[in-house]
């Protein structure tokens, strides 16, 4: 009996189960929802008469301005201030449609693609892999006058502002004057170049290639670097994330001009004036980091070209000797009469090709000084030098053992740099 | 309790039509233009090709970075594919062959695909129905080094359509010895000592045997016959037989004249 009662009740909520309305209201089922969202997009994307300016930060770092019109006919007119030559407009085609979201996908090649090909060679990123971009986005937020988007791969950001015809006609025109300016931080051949804001300095990594800024700046006694992205805009740039410290907030760099005679760029932040120059040695010397850097060195830092002297790699044409593989730098690499003393190897690879040598290198003396340098003090050579590389050696070891020393420069847990205290106009490249 | 089982029944037996969403998430629609028109009625009508050419990540590998063509590459690609591979084999073997054999799909990238040995992948074609052609962005008609290397994929993957519909004689297979999956760690001069015309002919008989005919197809007779010469003597006679094989395999199977096929490829592919 008890049995039949359960049966029962099972059954009867069968039957309940059974006669209910599943029928979505009209207009409410999920394909006309979709169907409905994709054409409101592509309606608002269409809308804008003059298009809209875009910049798109790749998954990869960078930010890339853009020009877009799309038309009824799913076809979009693009410039951009990728390079020189993407700024005349290009004609390709775009559509609507559900991916996992309602996306937007640029479908033939454009001006946008470059960023994400992957031959090298046109992407300047990685081979297989592009600068880290996409092409397929989906649609993130949406106000009338502003659109973001969201890679649907590799989650680059796009964002699209409605253009004004003023804009239209010259926003791609004026960020690419604007990259073109930058383009004379070539003309620096110092390591350190400073930003100067009032009493504020900082020393600066300035990377037009790849659109990134470093600012390096200090929290009590310790040395900071922070990088972001940054994309050109008309007379200056405008960085992905504001770099806030030191009692300064900078989002942008306003009203930049290069004055050639000087060899400096005028600008202002946050409406203050500043200047960014060459310099001789950092903004603030971390005094710890040359002897710290000695301590901790047990393995050998390579430098595959020696001395970068005035901005020229390789300045000693060490890469010439034949089966040249790298200069090597050992801190600490013998005792020589209770001394500790630094060793610039030259290696090589060997006749049978399969294996690296040491037939030479470089010894000095390390002494570290109150302000934070380096000096090392010759104390001979170790091998045997053949006379055709007697050449480039003595070069390196007269550089190697200028008597001002060096700044150490750490730019990365793998990487740092001793720079000449002389002039700034001088370093080698460390790399592990 | 019978009763009530009755009134289950009757109550779920629908009356109704099943409440199934007809979601369609991939419309895949957009306003045709010329080019559009131009694929209709160049390969859909005459021979049920469908030319992909806007990006579809659905056709691809996902875990590979690629780059969608450029629409002004499409028409010269296609042309080009038309003229030195559907139009010899068409006067060769008639109409119908093609229309018959020919892949469904042909879905174009404009990049290459890189693969993680360091190679890149040219073409890839799916059970005879779907060919994707890399590098389309890279494509001139006057490079004739690079029309070979697309007719290469193309003729490549259409003669695994054909052995696949009528199987190679099996002692092709026993002719040369040394197939191998890491075919790219061998050098071609290596692959051609063994009697292999390129080194991906190393992978296996199925590849060695379309890769014959392709590279008889797009060097023309005496581009391979440079070929064969120029492998070690010992080789010499391996891709004879198998030179032999191919051309009795299109007579017995297909009824066609391969040396005849191969002239008029090669002279499509100098007059383009």
């Amino acid at each position: 009996m008890r049995k039949i009662l359960l049966l029962c009740l099972l059954l009867t909520a069968f039957l309940t189960a059974c006669r209910e309305d599943n029928e979505p209201a009209p207009g409410e089922r999920p394909e006309e929802r979709l169907s409905k969202a994709l054409s409101e997009y592509k309606a608002q994307l269409i809308s804008s008469p003059y298009g809209w300016k875009a910049t798109l930060y790749p998954r990869g770092g960078g930010g890339y301005n853009f020009l877009f019109k799309f038309t009824e006919d799913d076809r979009v007119i693009m410039s951009s201030d990728i390079n020189a030559s993407t700024a005349t407009a290009l004609e390709s085609t775009y559509r609507l449609k559900t991916m996992q979201r309602p996306s937007l996908l640029f479908d033939t090649y454009s001006y946008l693609h470059i960023l994400s090909d992957p031959d090298a060679t046109v992407s300047g990123g990685d081979w297989g892999a592009g600068k880290n971009s996409d092409f397929e986005f989906s649609f993130t937020e949406v106000t009338p006058d502003i659109i973001t988007l969201t890679g649907n791969i590799m989650t680059s950001r796009l964002v699209l502002t409605r253009a004004t015809q003023a804009e239209a006609e010259s926003y791609i025109a004026g960020v690419t004057a604007s990259a073109q300016m930058f383009a004379n931080f070539s003309r620096f051949t110092s390591y350190f170049k400073r930003l100067t804001i009032g009493t504020n300095a900082f020393d600066i990594n300035f990377d037009p290639d790849n659109r990134r800024i470093t600012f390096i700046y200090f929290e009590g006694e310790t040395p900071r670097s922070f990088t972001t992205s940054f994309s050109f805009k008309a007379d200056g740039i405008m960085l992905l994330e504001p770099f806030a410290a030191a009692g300064v907030s900078i989002l942008s760099f306003d009203a930049v001009q290069y004055d050639m005679a000087a060899n400096r760029f005028n600008l202002t932040v946050s409406g203050e004036a500043a200047t960014i120059q060459e310099a001789a040695r950092p903004a603030r010397v971390d005094v710890q980091a040359a002897r710290a850097f000695h301590n901790a060195g047990a393995d050998y830092w390579a430098s595959p070209g020696g001395f970068t002297i005035n901005g020229v790699e390789d300045a000693h044409n060490l890469r010439s000797l034949p089966n040249f593989y790298q200069l090597s730098y050992w801190a600490k690499y013998d005792v020589y009469q209770n001394k500790e003393y630094d060793l610039l190897g030259f290696l090589f690879i060997n006749a049978a090709g399969n294996a690296l040598e040491l037939p030479y290198g470089l010894a000095a003396f390390p002494t570290f000084t109150g302000d934070g340098r380096i000096v090392f003090a010759q104390l001979g050579t170790l091998g045997t030098i053949p006379e055709q590389h007697q050449a480039a050696v003595s070069a390196t070891m007269q550089q190697w053992t200028d008597p001002q020393g060096y700044y150490l420069i750490r730019t990365s847990e793998n990487t740092a740099d001793l720079v000449s205290a002389r002039d700034g106009k001088a370093w080698l490249p460390l790399a592990r | 309790m019978l009763c009530m089982a009755t009134t289950l029944a009757t109550s779920c037996s629908d009356e109704e039509e099943l409440n199934i969403s007809n979601i369609d998430f991939t419309p895949d629609s957009w306003t045709p233009g010329a080019l559009d028109n131009w694929l209709i009625q160049n390969f859909v009508v005459p021979y049920n090709i469908e030319v992909k050419y806007r990006f579809d990540r659905h056709e691809l590998a996902l875990d590979r970075v690629l780059a969608p063509v450029r629409e002004d590459k499409v028409i010269p690609v296609m042309e080009t594919i038309k003229y030195t591979w559907i139009d010899p084999y068409e006067t060769e073997a008639g109409s119908t062959f093609i229309k018959r054999l020919s892949p469904k799909q042909f879905v174009l990238v404009g990049s290459a695909s890189y693969n993680n040995n360091g190679t890149i992948t040219l073409g890839t074609a799916e059970g005879g129905r779907k060919i994707v052609l890399f590098v389309i962005n890279n494509f001139a008609k006057t490079e004739k080094g690079e029309v070979r290397q697309m007719l290469h994929t193309i003729h490549h993957e259409f003669a695994h359509i054909l052995h696949q519909t009528i199987m190679y004689p099996q002692p092709y297979r026993n002719i040369s010895t040394g197939y191998t999956a890491s075919w790219n760690d061998y050098s071609l001069q290596e692959a051609l000592s063994k009697g292999f015309i390129t080194q991906y002919a190393r992978s296996s008989p199925d590849e060695d045997f379309v890769e014959m005919i392709s590279i008889m197809l797009i060097e023309g007779r005496a581009g391979f016959d440079a070929i064969v010469n120029s492998a070690p003597a010992e080789a010499q006679p391996l891709f004879r037989q198998k030179e032999q094989i191919v051309v009795q395999y299109f007579k017995d199977a297909w009824n066609i004249d391969f040396y005849s096929l191969q002239t008029r490829t090669q002279t499509a592919i100098a007059t383009l």
